[in-house]
């Protein structure tokens, strides 16, 4: 028996629940118990939150992610076959889905120059001359990386996010979103080259 | 500066963002009442590629039926001759216009 029941005095029912682990949720999903799935999705939403939220701004485009990582989830449930973490295996998912989202929405890249803000150009001019690790105005240098970033193609998005920004291996990088590791190398060059480049045109041209 | 240092700025920058975990109110039933909705079959939808499933076989059995069948070449009416033809006409035309004659009207 995986549950106890018990009736306090006071009259409220308390069921101590056992928590299933996520291969017996995915056997019973494959069982045909869907409202297991409802679980997988309790426990993993908020991560998958975070990650949509990193290449997705509007909170529409957000859930509509977040909706799709776990509908693939639950029609390709099939073919997990359990030799890594579920948690890797939706992770991936994740990652890929934010990936296609990308690419459908590339017509909408920006020109990173032509659209500064006051904060940010004073973030840029005040990072011009110092050498100093200054942590001052975090939110005009997120906002300036998200400009600079979303002039890359998703690749190069992809691949300066994942290695440069969250620090993660070549080889976890290749595991999450399916390439191979000479071609997240080479991915990783070229995007670090136009992320340079950029940098560069932003400081001759505007600030010099 | 360097621009690999500004670069290093502004990852840093990003880095110390702290992951937004947040969830909507009950996100979880929205999507189980989309699988649910996914999973459950549309009537419409069914019958449409019923349709188009029967369309298949209907179109190749024209095919065959053609090739099998071909039709034979159609007798042109102005190689009929001329009486024959004016014949025809006028049975074609009595028999629309009985109706009319059998009901006693006037033009």
């Amino acid at each position: 028996m995986k549950a106890l029941a018990f009736l306090p005095s006071d009259g409220i029912d308390i069921v101590p629940q056992m928590e299933l682990s996520d291969d017996e949720l995915v056997a019973a999903v494959k069982n045909g118990d869907h409202a297991s799935f409802e679980s997988l999705i309790v426990r993993y939403q908020p991560r998958v939150f975070a990650i949509a939220r990193k290449h997705a701004r509007l909170q529409v485009e957000i859930e509509d992610i977040v909706q799709e990582v776990f509908i693939k989830a639950f029609r390709k449930i099939d073919s997990f076959r359990g030799d890594a973490p579920f948690e890797h295996w939706l992770m991936r998912l994740a990652t890929r889905t934010c990936y296609d989202f990308l690419r459908k929405h590339q017509r909408n890249r920006e020109n990173a120059l032509a659209d500064i803000t006051d904060d940010e150009q004073r973030w840029m001019e005040a990072h011009q001359d110092r050498e100093a690790d200054d942590q001052s105005d975090l939110h005009a240098a997120q906002s300036l990386l998200q400009k600079l970033m979303s002039s890359l193609s998703p690749e190069d998005q992809m691949v300066i996010r994942l290695l440069d920004i969250e620090n993660k291996s070549v080889k976890e990088i290749a595991d999450l979103t399916g390439w191979s590791k000479s071609l997240v190398k080479v991915r990783a060059f070229r995007a670090r080259g136009k992320m340079r480049k950029l940098v560069e045109t932003l400081q001759t041209e505007k600030y010099l | 500066m360097k621009p690999d240092d500004t670069l290093e700025k502004l990852y840093t920058a990003e880095r110390a963002k702290e992951d937004d975990q947040s969830v909507p109110f009950a996100f979880e039933k929205r999507i189980m009442a989309k699988l649910d909705e996914l999973e459950s079959p549309d009537p419409i939808a069914l019958w449409a590629t019923s349709l188009w499933k029967a369309c298949i076989p209907c179109l190749s059995a024209m095919a065959i039926m053609l090739v099998a069948f071909p039709s034979p070449p159609r007798q042109d009416v102005s190689s009929i001759p001329a009486p024959e033809n004016q014949a025809a006409t006028e049975e074609l035309e009595s028999l629309l216009l009985a109706a009319l004659e059998t009901d006693g009207g006037e033009w």
